[in-house]
């Protein structure tokens, strides 16, 4: 029987994972993969063509004929034997692999969310002894949630932890400890403050992601992309070039999108920039256009490659991203089953 | 601009760093804030660097601005001389006020005062009026100049103006007011002047037969202002002088002493017979002991009777003041007083009287052999003169009065001591070595009397450049001798140093011949005997030529060559007389006018008054503060050593009480030029209604307080439309 390693605390890195997975994490997770998949099953029992038709190999059930369904699908030997329409219908099967990539960049350390209230369990600091929910924290919870979407569906899950380069790596699979190895990464790779100067490099960290790729693959990109825009142009373009699909999580602080500090502070940046004394209120607009600049423009990038763009905030639940994710997987498989 | 409060606006403005040390304070005191979002701050900055650091330095600047227009606010700021706030003219004011001894005859004084605060309560500090202020009484002072904006303070100051002694000095006070005027001009061209004269023009104040200086200013740009003269005619007395008939008292040893006094009085209103009372007092100067109260009580009296004949407005009356013999070593204050009339004031009159018990006489003559009255040298007929008989039982039983030294000329002088000898006779000029005069001449000047002779038996008379040199510059002795032939005779001359004996003098001249005498002229000199071809025999000076002792010169050789008189029986009278009042002539003065420049001795160093701090004498003379009010005052050597006493008493050339005619003020005032108009009775009861002058606002603090609000609404507007701008583009987003 193999034991289970330990953090130096005592403590096993799946503990980390119950504050990923945490009941309110997992409730909202609950709901909604029963609800992707009464969705999922609604949409094809509507649907007069199944999505699943002809290309799956595994017989699943048959049903009974409703007006509209495909006569192709109709059971003829079943027809024979007891004079009853029935289509059958079978198991789906899919060879989707996810590559969840976190940022772990000095400026993912931001987090104005105390981290109680938004761990929810009484928890009052992160592992590291941080007592603010960073914007890593919350892109590491994401992640986690969509490793396990994925994994429960029994496809392949990989994780990439990167910053100016990749920091982490967790080779594709679908086997029952990736989660656990996918838990323990994120908990082992938190933004430490000696690692605050180190600048996100897209590029570079999808260059070397790529580079231990060769099948098509869902990229989920978890960052705040606080880049600048031809990075992003030039990272995504690469992945759109090897074929592959991606969903665009841009994770932020609330703090990050109003900036409503009153006093006049000196400001200091986490990625090494220079400590900056303005008076935030006076500096508000113009900040406020600078960044909704931005997001607008990582966002029109995103599209303009044919993936999605999901933005989330600390403050918000997971709910919107995971749908954002499902349906992304979802419309992937129905490509993939198309073509 | 001028303040009202400059202390204010000075505090105020020093506060203008406030803003700035809360600013730079407020930089240093933040903690760091971390933030992930920098590079878009940072670009953000980038962009609005120049407007955020042009809102700073508005927002500072307007705060800094806000305070400086506080403080200007609470310095109440007054404009300039040229226009006020509300576009009037702004008026400038020199207020004169006649404060001498007849401003002191009934309420004359409240009433000036009362009419010049009514024309100061017409001013406006706010429309930049201003006021000057000088007082008339001798030496006319400087009370506020330049003209200044605080005009309660000005008021305050016109309130505390009091009588004095002295008479008043119109011209001194306009030239201060030309100066000022001058001064004023000069700053601004163009601009024009109210000069106010606040007195009641009795006659003892102003001289309209004198002429007033133009006060240099056109006649369209200055307007002159005077108080109404005084119409109803006052009488008054005043003591004019108090003269004892020998400036030094010999009262020898031991005994008592009656003082002969003469007391002279003037009058002004009434041309009818009047008689009164003269009450002299003897008090103790303080040289000698027994000043109790006791003694105050029991202090000589004496009381005369004065009498004005009709239409006389002086008088005189001889009074003689027992002294006992206790009060009589030292000085001796007499104060003569008559009954109250309307000028109090110059109802008293003090002096101090010097009581000694001998006098010290240097005679500086040559030697003779004395064999027989033929061979008598000048000399010997002065120490015979001096004292008549030195062994005779008379005299000296009661004490040699004249202590007589003889010194031979020709023996140098620095061994003997000049300093303590009331008097040195030169017998023999010709025979003192150069040297021995300059010592003679500081005697002089330290209060000894000096009678020079002419000698006999010279030829040409050399010694007298050394003379004239040292003790009598710009007279002109010739230096041969003038023989009459046939003998010429004396007379008395102008000079009143043998008052004492005036009566007797003719007589006793009538047998004396002169012979031959030293042809002099010297300017500014007394003739005290002249000769029959009118030419000076005897001269004598008072305090001329910057010496404090007398001088006496004899153009006649005591000798029988030149005259009989130290034969004739003049001689010892005449001797006798002179150096007594030479004497008392010499030293430091007795008294003096108050509001007039005293004589003092060569080396008074200040003036002691019973009681207050002392003034000091400058160099060459001059008192460090005028003295305008009567008082006895003990003059003071720089060691502390007494020099003597000096009483000054009220100048009574400013009692005549007499009104003045106003066309004739008129025509006085109009010397100093511009347009005079009369302040009248009407005006001077609206005056007396006027807000008082303490009263006074500032419209321009108001509009600054405006502007300060206004400011302040800015600032705040601004600081949120800067910092909270967010609003507007959050709309717009």
């Amino acid at each position: 029987m193999s034991q289970t390693p330990t953090k130096p605390d005592g403590r096993p890195p799946e503990t980390d994972a119950s504050l990923f997975l945490h009941p309110q994490t997992l409730a909202r997770l609950g709901t909604f993969e029963l609800r992707a998949k009464m969705i999922v099953e609604g949409f094809s029992a509507g649907q007069h063509r199944s999505p699943y038709k002809g290309l799956s190999v595994e017989f699943a059930q048959h049903r009974p004929y409703v007006a509209g369904d495909d006569l192709r699908h109709l059971d003829w030997k079943v027809f024979g034997r007891t004079d009853k329409l029935h289509l059958k219908q079978h198991q789906q099967e899919t060879n989707l692999d996810l590559i969840v990539m976190v940022d772990a960049s000095g400026s993912m350390l931001y987090g104005s969310r105390s981290f109680e209230e938004a761990s929810g369990v009484g928890v009052k600091a992160s592992a590291d002894g941080r007592a603010h929910w960073s914007k890593f924290d919350h892109a590491t919870a994401l992640a986690a949630a969509l490793a396990y979407i994925t994994l429960t569906q029994g496809d392949r899950v990989g994780l990439t932890v990167f910053a100016d380069e990749v920091r982490a790596q967790i080779r594709r699979s679908s086997s029952q400890g990736t989660w656990r190895q996918i838990v323990g990464a994120l908990s082992h790779h938190p933004v430490e403050p000696a690692n605050t100067s180190r600048v996100t490099n897209l590029t570079r960290a999808i260059d070397q992601t790529l580079s231990k790729v060769t099948n098509r693959c869902l990229f989920a990109l978890l960052s705040d992309f606080f880049v600048d825009l031809d990075d992003v142009k030039t990272a995504l373009a690469r992945l759109k070039h090897a074929g592959h699909d991606a969903v665009v999580f841009q994770v932020l602080d609330q703090r990050e999108e109003k900036f409503d500090f009153t006093d006049a502070a000196p400001f200091v940046g986490l990625e090494g920039e220079p400590a900056l004394r303005v008076d935030p209120r006076s500096l508000r607009a113009a900040y406020l256009d600078v960044f909704r600049a931005h997001l607008a423009g990582v966002e029109k990038t995103t599209m303009s490659m044919g993936f999605d763009y999901q933005r989330l905030s600390t403050h918000d639940w997971l709910g919107p991203p995971l749908a954002a994710f499902v349906a992304r997987r979802n419309a992937m498989i129905k490509r993939s089953k198309l073509g | 601009m001028v303040f009202i409060n400059p202390t204010l606006a000075l505090v105020g403005l020093a506060c203008i760093a406030l803003p700035i040390l809360i600013h730079i304070l407020m930089r240093r005191r933040r903690r760091p804030v971390d933030f992930g979002a920098m590079r878009f701050l940072i670009e953000a900055y980038r962009r609005q660097r120049r407007r955020m650091n042009l809102e700073q330095i508005l927002l500072l600047a307007s705060r800094c601005l806000l305070v400086a227009l506080l403080a200007l606010a609470l310095g109440r700021p007054l404009f300039g001389a040229k226009r006020g706030l509300l576009g009037t003219p702004a008026r400038t004011v020199y207020i004169v006020i006649d404060n001498s001894l007849s401003s002191a005859a009934g309420d004359a004084l409240e009433q000036t005062k009362a009419r010049a605060l009514a024309l100061l309560g017409t001013l406006d500090s706010a429309r930049g009026d201003r006021v000057a202020l000088f007082a008339a009484a001798g030496p006319a002072e400087t009370l506020v100049s330049p003209p200044s904006g605080d005009l309660s303070a000005v008021g305050e100051l016109i309130r505390a103006i009091s009588v004095t002694d002295s008479k008043a000095d119109w011209p001194g006070a306009f030239a201060r007011v030309r100066d000022d005027l001058k001064r004023t001009l000069e700053q601004e061209p163009g601009a024009s002047a109210t000069v106010g004269v606040f007195s009641d023009f009795r006659a003892g104040s102003a001289e309209v037969a004198s002429e007033l200086p133009s006060l240099g200013v056109p006649d369209d740009r200055l307007t002159l202002l005077a108080s109404p003269p005084a119409g109803d005619a006052i009488d008054n007395i005043a003591l004019a002088s108090l003269e004892p008939s020998r400036g030094v008292m010999l009262a020898g040893a031991g005994d008592g002493l009656t003082a002969s006094l003469r007391v002279t009085l003037k009058r002004s209103g009434s041309a009818q017979a009047a008689t009164g009372k003269v009450i002299l007092r003897a008090g103790d100067s303080g040289a000698s002991p027994g000043g109790s109260d006791a003694g105050q009580r029991n202090a000589p009296r004496a009381e005369a009777t004065y009498t004005f004949a009709p239409g006389a407005t002086t008088t005189s009356v001889l009074a003689n003041l027992d002294l006992p013999a206790g009060a009589v070593k030292g000085r001796v204050l007499v104060t003569a007083s008559i009954d109250r009339d309307a000028l109090e004031r110059d109802n008293t009159y003090s002096r101090t009287l010097d009581l000694r018990e001998r006098l010290r006489i240097l005679l500086l003559a040559s030697p003779s052999d004395r064999s027989g009255i033929q061979s008598y040298k000048a000399g010997d007929w002065l120490a015979l003169a001096l004292a008549p008989d030195a062994q005779a039982a008379l005299l000296k039983r009661k004490g040699e009065q004249l202590a007589v030294e003889t010194i031979d000329p020709a023996r140098p002088l620095a061994g003997v001591t000049l300093s303590d000898a009331d008097a040195v006779l030169i017998a023999n000029p010709e025979a003192l070595p150069a040297a021995s005069w300059p010592l003679i001449k500081q005697a002089s000047q330290q209060g000894a009397f000096v009678m020079v002779f002419a000698p006999a038996g010279v030829q040409t008379h050399t010694w007298t450049d050394a003379f004239i040199q040292n003790l009598a510059p710009g007279w002109n002795v010739s230096p041969e001798a003038k023989d009459y032939t046939p003998a010429t005779t004396l007379t008395p001359g102008p000079s009143t140093i043998l008052e004492a004996i005036a009566g007797e003098l003719p007589e006793l001249l009538r047998p004396v011949h002169v012979m031959r005498s030293l042809p002099t002229t010297a300017p500014g000199a007394g003739v005290v005997l002249a000769l029959g071809d009118g030419s000076p025999g005897v001269l004598a000076t008072g305090r001329e030529g910057g010496s404090a002792g007398a001088l006496v010169f004899w153009a006649i050789a005591p000798d029988l060559a030149w005259t009989d008189l130290p034969a004739r029986p003049l001689m010892v009278p005449l001797m006798q007389e002179l150096v007594r009042q030479g004497v008392g002539l010499s030293g430091s003065p007795r008294v003096a006018l108050a509001g007039q420049a005293p004589a003092l001795p060569l080396g008074a160093a200040e003036l002691a008054p019973t009681s207050g701090a002392p003034i000091s004498i400058e160099p060459g003379g001059r008192l460090s503060r005028p003295i305008r009010t009567a008082g006895t005052y003990t003059i003071r050597a720089k060691g502390g050593t007494t020099l003597g006493q000096i009483s000054f008493n009220p100048d009574t050339r400013a009692s005549d009480l007499t009104p003045s005619a106003q066309p004739a003020l008129e025509r006085w005032l109009g010397g100093l030029g511009g347009r005079l108009a009369w302040i009248s009775d009407k005006a001077e009861a609206a005056g007396g209604n006027a807000r008082p002058a303490n009263d006074e606002s500032s419209p321009l603090s108001f509009a600054l307080l405006a502007g300060a609000l206004l400011l302040a609404l800015a600032e705040l507007i601004m600081a949120r439309f800067f910092s909270h701008a967010e609003a507007a583009s959050e709309r717009a987003a």
